[in-house]
């Protein structure tokens, strides 16, 4: 289970978990964690592409065990915003910055 | 709903053993069994290699997102671990299954050339975005291949990481 979940604000000022509308009418991602840690992303001056969570999960050749990591994303047309789930690290990269871990 | 994904080493192209929990085996028997049955074993003659049966993956939904998923992805550290003598040949072959065994497989790379900067697409052959559960990506085979400058024991054991994008 992921230790961050997911707000969107629109225009509107409302916010959901999930967004299927416009995403032009998209003004905030917001991640907050378990104990009420947030990290925002505002979108100012720049165009929300899209946001998704990519997923790790490692397979040993020998003896190790299966674990499991997530990083999440938006995507702008100015820069990627990623936060890793396990630490709460953030990054903000080039736009088309392709993060693995 | 946040997907579930499990990683399969394959006995037919949808079907194999759930792996998430476990590991693979290399070694000289066309089973999935972590054990040290049927080792693999080192050649004596210096222009002989010893090759395992090979070994298929692919990446099963347990549950479906919400949305879709993406962006099929594996990779290795980019070290190989196993020492002298020892490497790993991967290669992506698709959505079509073939039966596992030692002859040298054909068209492969050295696993570790795949890293983190340089992954293997595993969405060149399954193109379409992941709504529902069930099978998807493309195959990845592997093969060990032991020359006779290998030292014996067991290996240190080496990961695969597989990664897809939840949208």
């Amino acid at each position: 289970m992921d230790r961050y979940k997911c707000s969107i604000t629109t225009k509107d000022g409302s916010t959901k978990d999930i967004y299927r509308g416009n995403s032009e009418d998209i003004v905030m991602i917001t991640y907050i964690s378990m104990i009420g840690m947030k990290h925002s992303v505002i979108i100012k001056d720049c165009i929300f592409i899209k946001k998704f969570r990519r997923v790790f999960t490692k397979v040993g050749t020998g003896n190790t065990k299966q674990s499991l990591e997530v990083l999440h994303c938006v995507i702008t047309d100015k820069y990627r915003f990623y936060l890793k789930d396990r630490t709460g690290e953030t990054f903000v990269t080039p736009k088309d910055y392709d993060m693995y871990l | 709903m946040t997907s579930t994904v499990e990683i399969y080493e394959l006995t037919a192209s949808m079907a194999g053993t759930d792996k998430t929990s476990g590991a693979v085996r290399f070694k000289l028997a066309d089973d999935q069994t972590v054990d040290s049955n049927n080792p693999m074993t080192i050649p004596k003659n210096g222009v002989d290699y010893r090759r395992s049966f090979t070994k298929q993956l692919r990446m099963y939904c347990a549950t479906a997102p919400s949305a879709y998923l993406e962006n099929l992805r594996m990779y290795t550290d980019g070290a190989n671990g196993f020492g002298t003598g020892i490497a790993v040949n991967a290669s992506n072959v698709g959505a079509v299954f073939s039966a596992n065994a030692t002859p040298a497989m054909s068209g492969g790379s050295d696993l570790f050339t795949y890293t983190s900067a340089a992954p293997l697409n595993l969405d060149t052959s399954h193109t379409a975005s992941v709504v529902a559960t069930g099978f998807f990506g493309d195959l990845v085979k592997l093969q060990m291949v032991v020359a006779s400058t290998a030292s014996s024991g067991r290996l240190t054991a080496e990961t695969v990481t597989f990664s897809f994008d939840e949208v």
